[in-house]
């Protein structure tokens, strides 16, 4: 009577045999090469994000009318034939016709770069005052020497505004998808658990929600903020906005899972054996449905992300002296200044590159989290 | 199949309410009453006449009253065709509004036309001819079309376009026909400019139509019926057009519900930074303005706009799938 | 002609016999992916005649619907034929259907043309969005010259021709509006449209109910009588096989084991799989609760195909050294019969080697009448399930705002009683309501009406149908559940140890230590090793997740098990496996069942009393011996007859019973079986019939229960 297909399992099968689900999702996700590589660049856009300070070189708010629209400087990694990082010193004048400032690059003073050097001060996570930078330079400040992505209008170091952005931009989009979770999960588990009148309101609300073009209403709330908010307020009520109409999708997912989830015999298998509405919940469907919500969270964020974005672009979302890329990329509206100073368009980068590392991250979560596809 | 159009026509007409309501709070949700914001321009610019306006807007939109009774008096209002006043235009709504929001349901439209021509048959061949080089390189593409926001890529595009030819590639119009009437003339520099607007705002839509195109597809390859289309004797490339290709068309037909508002959606910030004289830049003055009619306006006009490209959509797809139209 | 068209056609040694239609040899297809090779197909060779019926049986995943689908030259990638020859006489000669470049003109003539396919899935094998007409005209045209209204007469005529009531109507409807027993109709009509010479038929009735099943496998008997085509009827179903073969071909992993003439493969076996496979049968055995005979273990993935006889890890003939080494020859046991295994061949085992005496296959006997009443009386148990007036009505829903527009009436007054100890069999086809009346008994779902006495262990009787779910708790441990569905049924992300510990856990029984040791007891029980305690749902096979349900049902000790269905999601051999284990259970832990199924033979076996459903009500009630043997309701003796029997040597004309399953959302007047009755009188059309003793524990629901003499399976027909 015994099964004995299975009785000469080899050590590989039995690997596999003792495995738990979340270790098979693991090891479907490890084999999406290009998931892998977002995951990756979402880690470093985090780190990044983390020890911001750390990683800049300026203040972010130093400026200086002086030394406006500077051109990236290069790092010269050799000095005659030694090791020793440096960049020229830059000299800069205005053109008495044009009233353009030009800068002349001075080959013959050298500024040393040095890791760990220090520089302005900072608290470390807002707690540990510090001054210690990863790049900084010796014998003069930075603020006026060290310019890796050159400077904006106002004269302030692109490449450590760039640092500093990439934290809010990134911390906005994450604050914005937990309250979408919160409510696409609360919103999405009743409809999709109780079923009935419930459901066909939430149902109709979503779709009603979905076929609204955002934008605009974005914009109009966004618009309706009072001018004397601080950075914070303001921070606080666009995640708000972006999260009350962001919430549909992740809403419809958790509806459709949960949905699923009821359907099979396994829940009814766990009700007939005398088990409480809660254990069902929490045992049996939360963790069946957990990596999907994962995965639609890392497909919602970068929305959260361009949202800001292009809101700050507008001039509609973070104010100065606020920093994101939105709002730095605002000074890139107008094409002249950018055809003359094309670095003004280098938070596109972060942008794309991130987005793009969502994206892979999100579809390689999502096709590893499927438990039946085996 | 009236079941059908009855719960759209219902779903359209809740959703409209609801941008109304939204359109309202927009107007509303300023500090002070837009009587007071305006008895303070006129006010500091001097106009005698400035509290007999303010008292004659109260009476008008009957701003003592309860706030659902003003929403009522608003939307009153709305129907007869009365939009109100622009305070930044000083001229009434609608001549603000003008032909700006026909162009841009004209760029929307051309964005969605864009999309689907180039989505249906990259998706086909990618499904068809999975795991292929074409395939790899449509799957990148259509990764790099989702991950840049349309108006960076617009933003992108006006540089390269000022930076390598020097042009100005923003703009429906080329400046000769700028203020002319309409002519054919016009309508074909119309055609011309339209392409980089509906490129730039397609682009997104195009790399997530061709994903549902290709996934749709693989799934129906796999279906009994396509099993039995071949048995019949029907060559590959007649059986794919007409079986598997035919279903697939659905769920990318009803994909213009979400795909709409998101074009309408884009097309504002894209036309902020193409300059296009579309209902974007105005929304944005506005906005800027405190000009509340104006916004509020806008807002409810792309609503309505979107609802009806929506139920539009949902009429093909009726056409479209016989088991919508046989549905009781 | 293209060349590879000549390369078709050369090097043919055609098969001298005249009749032959079509002669494959060797032909292996393969499925090549980057974790190795499958071999779905490998070395099968066969020969089919005009007017002939070819019966291919095997077990899931032993490659039946490759073999066919290798013929039209459909095969998808990674899968390729790699060998072999599939040779087809053509009006124009003889044509290797291997060589032929797959797309071609020739290779798609042969399709539809020569060779029509009708396969398992009626409702998915037709365009959802063309009309049934549309692509049946499209059939005809592909393969005759026809203006559009000719290939649409033509088209009415097929359709009428396969028995399609209102012709004109279906042209122009779609796939989704027909019922199951018209798209198969519909689909075997399109699958005509080119006149073929063979039809191949892959499991054609097994998505249908077992009346409908009748009908179709009627309807291609008369059509081959009326066109001498050739069919390949493959099938999992050997009474389908009994029915229908003329030969058969017994398939294991890709491989002929044994081939020859229906008669003689269901009279004298010589395979052990074939062997093994007949024995596992349920109603071969009409010994009431007999052990079945059974296959150890389940089919491997073909991917892990065993080395040497791919049977030899489940034969319990297998030579060591010999069976896991070689590969067996083919060796020929009659003109026409050949078997391929090392305990015929010559060389290994003395001549004619037959090394079981056959006598312990009944089937290879005359029949005796062995179908002895065995069941025990049990109407001095007590009763410890009384089940009254049961209802329940599933709401139809549409519209904006989702108003109830119909009502599905699954249960509509059901009542029966459940003695202790004994089996109580649910029967009835799809749609009939038994699910949703287990479900509703279980208060897994909540019933709109009735009563449901239930005896608890210290004697007291509770109505459950009055207790709200909270009340319902603390009675789970004595009312369980086996589902049918073992992959849905399981929690793939606990362990087996979780899963089945987890009716102790919620009801707080015992200590950890104590949980654990109870379910390494629980898994001994049913048959598993506790090894397998901390593994996932993923590791199992289909019997044995099945096994696991079975485990964590009776964790508590229950003392009524509802059984959905617990075997038809299962092999043939699979499930012999598991109704011993049921009835082994039964006799050890004196369970009660009530064993909800569709399949009577299954139910024949296990069953003490049977109770039969119809849209949604019981029919007919009785003792199993009675129910089968003397039926007193229409449709119970209208089931019974449409069920195919394992022996070749007694098929019936069938008589199929007119129409389809009444709706359940809208049934006919009086008697829902009036429309389908061949006794209905004028008083079945109007009245609705009441549920009437005719003897002590014996109900029906007929008018004319009293005055029929219906028959039920006789002594001859049973074997």
């Amino acid at each position: 009577m015994p099964d004995n297909a299975t009785l000469t399992a080899s050590q590989d099968e039995e690997r596999i045999s003792v495995a738990s689900q979340r270790q098979l999702i693991w090891w479907r996700f490890r084999k999406h090469k290009l998931a892998m590589v977002g995951g990756i660049i979402v880690l470093f856009f985090y780190f990044v994000a983390l020890f911001g300070d750390f990683l800049s070189t300026s203040d972010p708010l130093a400026s200086e009318g002086q030394r406006s629209m500077m051109p990236p400087q290069s790092v010269h990694f050799f000095d005659n034939g030694s090791f020793s990082p440096h960049v020229y010193a830059v000299r800069g004048e205005r053109d008495p016709i044009t009233l353009q400032r030009h800068y002349t690059v001075d080959p013959n003073q050298k500024i040393p770069v040095r890791l760990f050097a220090s520089g302005y001060e900072y608290k470390l996570f807002g707690l540990i005052p510090t001054n210690i930078h990863l790049i900084g330079t010796e014998g003069t400040r930075a603020e006026e020497s060290l310019f890796l992505f050159g400077t904006d209008q106002q004269g302030r170091d692109i490449y450590s505004r760039l640092i500093h952005a990439t934290g809010t931009s990134m911390f906005i989009g994450l604050a914005g998808v937990a309250l979408s979770i919160m409510l696409g999960v609360v919103l999405g588990g009743i409809s999709g658990y109780y079923g009935g009148a419930v459901d066909t309101v939430i149902q109709r609300l979503i779709e009603i929600l979905r076929s609204i073009p955002v934008i605009p209403l974005w914009m109009g709330l966004a618009a309706a903020m009072p001018r004397e908010w601080s950075v914070t307020q303001v921070y606080l009520a666009l995640t708000v906005i972006l999260s009350i109409i962001g919430w549909t999708e992740l809403g419809r997912v958790v509806r459709g899972r949960m949905m699923q989830i009821r359907g099979e015999d396994f829940v009814t298998a766990a009700e007939l054996v005398g088990s409480r509405p809660r254990r069902i919940i929490f045992k049996h469907m939360v963790p069946l449905f957990a990596s999907h919500i994962i995965a639609a969270t890392t497909l919602a964020l970068p929305l959260m992300i361009v949202a800001e974005t292009s809101l700050s672009f507008l001039g509609l979302g973070l104010r100065p002296p606020a920093i994101s890329w939105g709002t730095m990329l605002q000074q890139a509206q107008n094409v002249q200044a950018v055809a003359l100073s094309p670095w003004m368009l280098l938070p596109v980068l972060p942008v794309i590159v991130v987005i793009l590392a969502f994206n892979f991250l999100g579809d390689g979560l999502r096709d590893a989290a499927d438990p039946y596809d085996l | 199949m009236l079941s059908y159009i009855g719960r759209r026509l219902a779903l359209g007409l809740f959703t409209v309410w609801a941008v109304s309501v939204l359109a309202f709070l927009i107007i509303q949700l300023p500090p002070g009453d837009f009587a007071t914001t305006r008895l303070a321009e006129l006010a500091a610019a001097g106009n005698p006449s400035a509290v007999y306006e303010a008292e004659r807007l109260r009476a008008e939109y009957g701003l003592d009253q309860p706030i659902f009774v003003q929403y009522f008096t608003w939307i009153g209002q709305v129907i007869q065709g009365n939009l109100g006043m622009s305070f930044d235009w000083n001229r009434p709504v609608a001549d603000v509004i003008g032909d700006r929001l026909l162009l841009s349901m004209v760029v929307s439209v051309a964005a969605i036309i864009f999309t689907w021509a180039v989505a249906l048959p990259i998706g086909v061949y990618s499904a068809v001819r999975r795991y292929s080089v074409g395939d790899y390189t449509f799957t990148f593409l259509g990764f790099l079309g989702l991950a840049i926001p349309n108006f960076l890529l617009a933003l992108i595009l006006m540089y390269l376009g000022f930076a390598v030819f020097d042009a100005n590639v923003g703009g429906l119009f080329s400046p000769e026909y700028e203020s002319a009437p309409w002519s054919f003339a016009k309508a074909w520099d119309l055609l011309k400019h339209l392409l980089l607007p509906a490129v730039v705002l397609g682009m997104t839509g195009t790399a997530q139509l061709v994903r549902i195109m290709r996934a749709n597809l693989l799934d129906e390859l796999k279906k009994p019926y396509v099993i039995t289309a071949r048995a019949k004797g029907l060559s590959e490339r007649r059986m794919v057009a007409k079986y598997p290709v035919r279903v697939a068309l659905n769920p990318f037909a009803s994909s213009i519900g979400f795909l709409f508002p998101q074009v309408v959606s884009g097309a504002i910030v894209v036309s902020i930074v193409l300059s296009l004289p579309t209902v974007g830049p105005l929304l944005l003055r506005s906005l800027q303005a405190q000009d509340m009619f104006l916004a509020g306006a806008i807002v409810l006009l792309l609503g309505v706009m979107t609802v009806i490209g929506t139920l539009i959509s949902d009429l093909v797809l009726m056409w479209l799938d016989p088991r919508i139209r046989h549905a009781r | 002609m293209t060349s590879s068209n000549v390369a078709a056609r050369e090097l043919i040694s055609p098969p001298q016999d005249e009749t032959t239609l079509l002669s494959v040899r060797d032909l292996k297809t393969h499925f090549f992916a980057d974790e190795g090779t499958t071999r779905a197909v490998d070395g099968v060779s066969f020969d089919m005649a005009a007017g002939k019926t070819l019966g291919v049986v095997g077990e899931t995943g032993c490659g039946k619907s490759i073999t066919a689908r290798s013929l039209l030259g459909i095969i998808s990638p990674p899968g390729r034929i790699i060998e072999g020859e599939m040779l087809l006489r053509r009006d124009s000669g003889w044509v290797d259907l291997a060589k032929l470049p797959p797309n071609g003109p020739e290779m798609r003539e042969v399709r539809g043309g020569d060779i029509g396919l009708v396969f398992q899935e009626p409702m998915s094998s037709f365009s959802p969005v063309h009309t049934v007409g549309a692509q049946i005209i499209e059939a005809v045209r592909l393969h005759c010259e026809m203006s559009k209204q000719d290939a649409e007469k033509r088209a009415l005529e097929l359709l009428r021709m396969v028995g399609i009531p209102r012709a004109e109507g279906v042209l122009n409807e779609y796939s989704w509006q027909l019922s199951g027993g018209l798209r198969q109709r519909a689909m075997i009509a399109m699958a005509l449209a080119g006149q073929p010479k063979l039809l191949i038929a892959d499991e054609p009735t097994t998505a249908l109910d077992v009346t409908t099943q009748a009908q179709i496998l009627e309807l291609i008997r008369g059509l081959q009588r009326q066109t001498d085509m050739a069919i390949m009827l493959i099938t999992h179903d050997l009474g389908v096989i009994a029915e229908m073969a003329d030969e058969v071909l017994v398939i294991y992993l890709g491989r002929v084991v044994e081939k020859g003439p229906v008669e003689e493969i269901f009279a004298a076996p010589r395979h052990p799989y074939t062997r093994a496979l007949l024995n596992s049968i349920p109603s071969a055995h009409a010994v009431a609760r007999g052990k079945l005979p059974v296959i150890a273990g389940s089919v491997p993935h073909p991917f892990n195909r065993p080395s040497g006889c791919a049977f030899h890890p489940r034969c319990r003939h297998a030579v060591e050294g010999l069976c896991d080494k070689a590969e067996p020859g083919t060796t020929a046991i009659a003109p026409r019969h050949e078997v391929t295994c090392h305990l015929y061949d010559e060389a290994v085992s003395p001549a004619s080697a037959i090394p079981v005496p056959l006598a312990e296959l009944r089937v290879a006997e005359p029949v005796k009448a062995e179908i002895t009443p065995a069941t025990v009386d049990r109407t001095d148990l007590p009763v410890l399930l009384d089940v009254r007036k049961l209802t329940k009505f599933f709401p139809i829903r549409s519209g904006f705002l989702g108003r109830v527009r119909a009502r599905v009436r699954a249960v509509d007054e059901v009542s029966f009683d459940l003695r202790q100890g004994e089996t109580l069999a649910l029967v009835g086809e799809s749609g009939s309501g038994k699910t949703t009346a287990s479900r509703a008994i279980l208060r897994a779902l909540d019933p709109d009406s009735g009563e449901i006495l239930f005896r608890k262990s210290g004697g007291e009787t509770v109505d459950l149908a009055k207790l709200s779910r909270k009340q319902v708790r603390p009675l789970r441990s004595e009312l369980q559940m086996i589902f049918q569905d073992p992959h849905s049924s399981l929690n793939p992300r606990m362990t087996v140890l979780d899963i089945i510990a987890e009716p102790l856990l919620v009801n707080g029984v015992g200590t950890k230590q104590e949980r654990t040791e109870r379910v390494a007891e629980l898994l001994k029980l049913v048959g598993l090793r506790q090894e397998y305690m901390r593994r996932f749902p993923h590791a199992f096979s289909g019997g044995q997740r099945q096994r696991i349900g079975i485990a964590r049902a009776l964790a508590l000790n229950p003392r009524l098990v509802v059984a959905d269905e617990p075997v038809s999601a299962l092999d043939v051999s699979v499930q012999a496996q598991i109704l011993n284990l049921l009835l082994e259970l039964q006799d050890r832990l004196g369970l009660t069942y009530l064993f909800v199924s569709h399949d009577l033979s299954v139910v024949k076996h296990i069953s003490d009393r049977i109770a039969v459903m119809y849209v949604g009500q019981v029919v007919e009630l009785g003792t199993r011996d009675e129910v089968l043997f003397t039926p007193r309701h229409p449709y119970t003796s209208t089931l019974l007859a449409a069920v195919p029997r394992p022996d070749p040597t007694a098929r019936l004309a069938f008589s199929p019973p007119r129409g389809e399953v009444a709706d359940p959302t809208n049934p006919p007047s009086g008697c829902y079986f009036h429309p389908r009755c061949p006794f209905a009188t004028e008083v079945c059309r109007v009245e609705r019939p009441v549920w009437q003793e005719i003897t002590p524990g014996r109900r029906v629901r007929c008018h004319r229960a009293a005055e029929l003499d219906l028959p039920g399976i006789t002594i001859g027909q049973a074997g």
